[in-house]
């Protein structure tokens, strides 16, 4: 995803209809990590409208267009973070419907992808961001304000607790005794 | 481990590719927002395509929730007058009378129905006060009592602070509906705040209604969300349809060029007029829609047999290149009597190249060679 430096040195100058455009072309890419987060609908609506209204707001104080792509994803991460620590506070509910009608003819991926979303916030984003996204480690470390390093480490501690929870159903599927999953 | 990270990859692909409908409504109605923004703070400009700004729209209001109840008023057809009568309508200081035309024509002719339905949560209550359905529209005005506040909604401008105050609507939740337990997809919300009236909004379907179907008599629940108030606002509100007078499929087409259109449906009631127009292809242009100009899609404007014109309720304004095809589901104003044909006249605008936006005083270009008269069998 390239964005115009033009469309979005117009979007900082306060130009809407510029900013519109940025936003209709970034909002795919924002859906899929909002709905890798925060895993429903409604919640993914709302983070990416408040995203998208506060980025509005404020875009008039971002100095380097360079920085926008990453920019708008930290402006959406906060929204989704927040909205999941809204949820905790409210009630505790439990939403496998709506996942039930995956298609699961893909064994070894639904349950990658259910053991990524099983992953503790702050690991699954960067493995969202990383290889979802295909974002390098300094924008990633960007957006999450962090340094590379950190970036690399939770990369890595994210990578082990996949594999744990990898093999432990591979072996389940194989027959094996299971003596406990990460998770 | 290298295997895992390859695996990682794959996933990308199993991504979503698009949005969900009811993310794109939402992120388009978020952009309307945006660019409503821009208008109202910009040179104050005239004409047709800002009559959106009328009514404050701010997206989702409420979460609506829509239920059919089973035990409906019988099932006989109750006629307009009879309604009115039935419901001791109170057609002076309706809320209505300030929103669109549609709705102000429905009020004067006292085809609105006054439910008594309110509830109060915490000191603040939320009350219907009217409520009109006919098959092309419903819209449902509240209003809100227990607080001093300048705006109902929620001032989007200003969330982070807004939401901290009792007592705005927080028009933030998803909408739902659902009917017998199952939720109605597709109906397109839109709802605001009406202007000069202080503690007022207006819930308005305009889209859709068609396709979910719904009986003459329901129960349509909307649930409202308060900020710094935890239990929602459930109002269930008793709607009855204004039956349609007349609904024709005349399937006709015109055509110039490379552009077409067809007249799928046009249905009057006492109450609004809808018309669904599917037009494809590029839409022919004048000499000054060339060079840094163009034209916009394709619009329709509806007279009578006589020559009077209806007004169209919300004229979209796309600020986009004209797409290759368009499936319009437009509101009117209703007619004052059943006219004998109606005549279905094209128009673009002349839009700047740049942005998309209409160009100097929102002329209407008229297409008379593709108008259409359409006859309307009222006998």
């Amino acid at each position: 995803m390239e964005f115009s430096e033009e469309n979005i040195r117009s979007a900082i100058a306060g130009d809407r209809n510029a900013f519109v455009e940025l936003m209709k072309q970034a909002e795919l890419q924002l859906y899929q990590t909002a709905w890798a987060i925060v895993k429903r609908a409604e919640d993914c609506d709302d983070a990416m409208q408040e995203a998208i209204l506060k980025a509005f707001k404020s875009i008039h104080t971002l100095r380097e267009p360079s920085y926008f792509k990453t920019w708008i994803f930290r402006i959406l991460i906060n929204e989704c973070l927040r909205i999941l620590e809204r949820n905790k506070k409210t009630v505790a509910f439990s939403d496998t419907a709506q996942f039930g009608s995956l298609q699961r003819n893909e064994y070894s991926a639904v349950d990658l992808r259910d053991a990524v979303d099983r992953l503790e916030e702050n690991l699954k984003i960067v493995i969202v961001l990383h290889y979802y996204q295909d974002m390098n480690i300094n924008q990633v470390a960007n957006i999450l304000q962090l340094t590379p390093a950190a970036v690399k480490t939770r990369l890595f501690r994210a990578r082990q607790k996949l594999m744990q929870s990898y093999s432990d159903q591979q072996d389940q599927k194989e027959g094996k005794i299971n003596y406990g999953t990460s998770y | 481990m290298e295997h895992l990270t390859e695996e990682i990859s794959k996933l990308r692909s199993q991504q979503p590719n698009q949005l969900p409908q009811s993310t794109r409504q939402r992120m388009d109605k978020t952009y309307q927002m945006i660019m409503e923004q821009e208008m109202s703070t910009s040179n104050q400009q005239k004409g047709a395509v800002i009559h959106m700004k009328k009514v404050k729209r701010l997206g989702l209001t409420a979460a609506a929730t829509l239920v059919l109840g089973g035990a409906v008023i019988g099932s006989g057809f109750v006629s307009p007058a009879m309604a009115a009568t039935l419901e001791n309508l109170p057609v002076i200081g309706s809320i209505f009378k300030n929103e669109d035309p549609g709705l102000r024509v429905a009020a004067e002719k006292g085809l609105l129905s006054s439910p008594n339905a309110s509830v109060t949560h915490d000191g603040i209550t939320l009350k219907v006060s009217e409520a009109f359905y006919d098959g092309n529209r419903l819209s449902v005005s509240i209003t809100r009592e227990g607080v001093d506040l300048k705006d109902v909604m929620m001032p989007w401008q200003t969330i982070d602070q807004s939401e901290k105050v009792k007592g705005y609507i927080d028009w933030r939740s998803t909408m739902e509906a659902i009917v017998d337990g199952k939720p109605v997809k597709g109906l397109s919300i839109d709802s605001g705040e009406v202007p000069g009236q202080k503690d007022a909004f207006i819930f308005n379907v305009r889209k859709g209604l068609e396709e979910a179907n719904l009986p003459d008599q329901f129960e349509l629940t909307l649930v409202a969300k308060v900020t710094q108030v935890n239990e929602p606002f459930e109002l269930k509100i008793p709607i009855t349809k204004v039956q349609p007078t007349l609904s024709v499929n005349p399937e006709k087409t015109m055509s110039k060029g490379d552009f077409s259109y067809t007249v799928k449906q046009v249905q009057l009631t006492p109450g609004s007029t809808k018309v669904v127009i599917d037009s494809k292809g590029t839409v022919p242009v004048t000499e000054k829609q060339t060079g840094e100009f163009a034209a916009s899609k394709m619009y329709f404007d509806i007279v009578d047999d006589n020559g009077n014109s209806i007004e169209q309720i919300l004229i979209p304004s796309y600020q986009e290149a004209p797409k290759a095809q368009y499936h319009d589901e437009e509101l009117y104003s209703p007619f004052k009597t059943t006219p004998k044909s109606i005549t279905i006249k094209p128009y673009t605008y002349t839009v700047n190249k740049s942005d998309w936006t209409v160009a100097g005083e929102k002329e209407k270009i008229y297409h008379e060679d593709l108008e259409m008269t359409i006859p309307l069998n009222n006998n």
